[in-house]
C-alpha cells in the first residue's frame, strides 16, 4: 500500500465521523513490513496528483517514514524537480506491506497484509 | 527486446491455482465481450492516462487485458487501482501481477467506494458488475457470490456504484460499464441522476444464449 492510497482512505464505520487520516501502525513481527520500490517519475502526473491529495496528511505521514517534505508549497515549487521528486518518493515508492490502519476516532483497525489493506467492516 | 506490440500478459495463474478456481470469478463470455469493446475504444483513450480504477477486479483478467491493450499502443498509465470485496480475488490479482512483474498497481480489499475519499482522482473507471438478478439472501457476501449477485433486477450494486461514482472522476473522466438485459439498461441510462451527470453511449451489444450484454461509455458532464 502506497502513501497515495493511505491519503485516499478513511474510516467508514457506522457513526464514525472524523475517521481521517487513519494511523499507520507497522507490524513489528514482520521482517519486511515496509519496502521501498522504484517507480518511473512522471512530472505531470506528480503535479496532477498533488492537487488531489491532502497535503498536510501527506506531510505528516511522510515524516513517520523519515521523509522530510516541504511544510507547504507554492506554484513555483511545482516547477522544481527536486520538490516534485520528493513528493514522488513519498507518494509512490514507499510500500506498507504488513501492518494496520487505525481510525483515530472509533479505533477500529484495518489490517494490511502483503501490501493489501482490508477495509471491510467488522474484520 | 520485446517490442510493445508483442507485449503479452501471462494469465496462467488464474487457471492453475486451486484457490482461484474455487473462490474467484473466472473470465467468462461477459469478460471477453468487455475486452472486445475496450479494444475498439483504445484509440479514444488518451496517450497519457494517469489513474485508472477497476471496481470489482475479480481475477484481474479484464484490467490486465486493458493494460496489455494500452501497452501495445504505447499508451502510458501511471497507476492502476484494483478494488474487490473478495479477499481471494485481491490475492489472485496480486499473484498475477507478480508473475508478470507489474508494479504500478494498488489493490484494496473494499466494498465499492466505501472508505475512499472523493477527490476526483480517477481518469478512467472500469466496472464489470455483479449483474444477475438474485434474492436478498445472496446479497451482502464477500465471497464469489458477490461476483454475480445483483439483487433486484440484478442492478442494486450497479446503482450503488453509479449514484456514487461522479465525485471520484476527474473532469474529463470516463466510465466503461457492463450491463445485462435483465438490469433494464435503458431505464438505468435514462435515470435523471445519470442523464444530468453523464453523457452516455452504447459501445457494444452482444447476444449470447442466456444473456444480452451491453457495454456503455459514460463521460462526466462538468457543471
Amino acid at each position: 500500500m502506497r502513501l497515495l492510497t493511505h491519503n485516499f482512505l478513511k474510516c467508514n464505520e457506522e457513526n464514525c465521523t472524523g475517521g481521517y487520516p487513519l494511523q499507520i501502525k507497522l507490524d513489528d513481527t514482520s521482517s519486511e513490513n515496509v519496502k521501498i520500490l522504484e517507480q518511473d517519475f512522471n512530472k505531470e502526473f506528480v503535479k496532477n496528483v498533488l492537487s488531489k491529495v491532502d497535503y498536510d496528511v501527506l506531510y505528516n505521514t511522510a515524516k513517520q517514514f523519515g521523509i522530510s517534505l516541504l511544510f507547504s508549497y507554492t506554484s513555483q515549487h511545482l516547477e522544481d524537480e527536486g520538490f516534485l521528486n520528493s513528493i514522488h518518493h513519498a507518494l509512490f515508492k514507499i510500500h506498507i506491506m504488513e501492518g494496520s490502519l487505525i481510525c483515530p476516532q472509533c479505533h477500529v483497525s484495518f489490517p494490511i497484509k502483503d501490501g493489501i489493506p482490508n477495509m471491510l467492516k467488522g474484520n | 527486446m520485446i517490442s510493445s506490440s508483442e507485449f503479452k500478459i501471462n494469465f496462467d495463474f488464474i487457471y492453475n491455482d486451486e484457490e482461484v478456481k474455487k473462490n474467484v470469478y473466472l473470465p467468462s463470455s461477459d469478460t471477453f465481450t468487455f475486452i472486445d469493446a475496450l479494444e475498439n475504444e483504445i484509440d479514444n483513450i488518451p496517450s497519457d492516462v494517469n489513474m485508472v480504477l477497476e471496481m470489482g477486479t475479480g481475477s484481474g483478467y479484464l484490467i490486465l487485458s486493458l493494460y496489455e491493450l494500452l501497452k501495445r499502443k504505447n499508451k502510458n498509465v501511471d497507476i492502476f487501482y484494483c478494488v474487490d470485496i473478495n479477499k481471494s480475488a485481491c490475492n489472485c490479482v496480486k499473484n498475477v501481477l507478480r508473475k508478470n512483474n507489474i508494479l504500478n498497481v494498488e489493490i484494496i480489499n473494499n466494498d465499492l467506494f466505501n472508505n475512499i475519499r472523493k477527490c476526483e482522482q480517477f481518469d478512467l473507471i472500469v466496472f464489470n458488475p455483479p449483474y444477475v438478478p438474485t434474492e436478498q439472501d445472496e446479497m451482502n457476501t464477500t465471497n464469489i457470490v458477490a461476483s454475480y449477485a445483483g439483487g433486484k433486477y440484478g442492478r442494486e450494486i450497479i446503482f450503488k456504484f453509479l449514484l456514487n461514482v461522479y465525485a471520484y472522476l476527474n473532469k474529463s473522466g470516463v466510465i466503461y460499464i457492463l450491463l445485462e438485459k435483465n438490469n433494464k439498461p435503458h431505464e438505468i441510462m435514462n435515470h435523471t441522476h445519470i442523464t444530468e451527470k453523464f453523457l452516455c453511449s452504447l459501445l457494444k451489444k452482444k447476444k449470447t444464449l442466456n444473456e444480452t450484454i451491453f457495454i456503455y461509455k459514460l463521460k462526466k458532464k462538468v457543471s
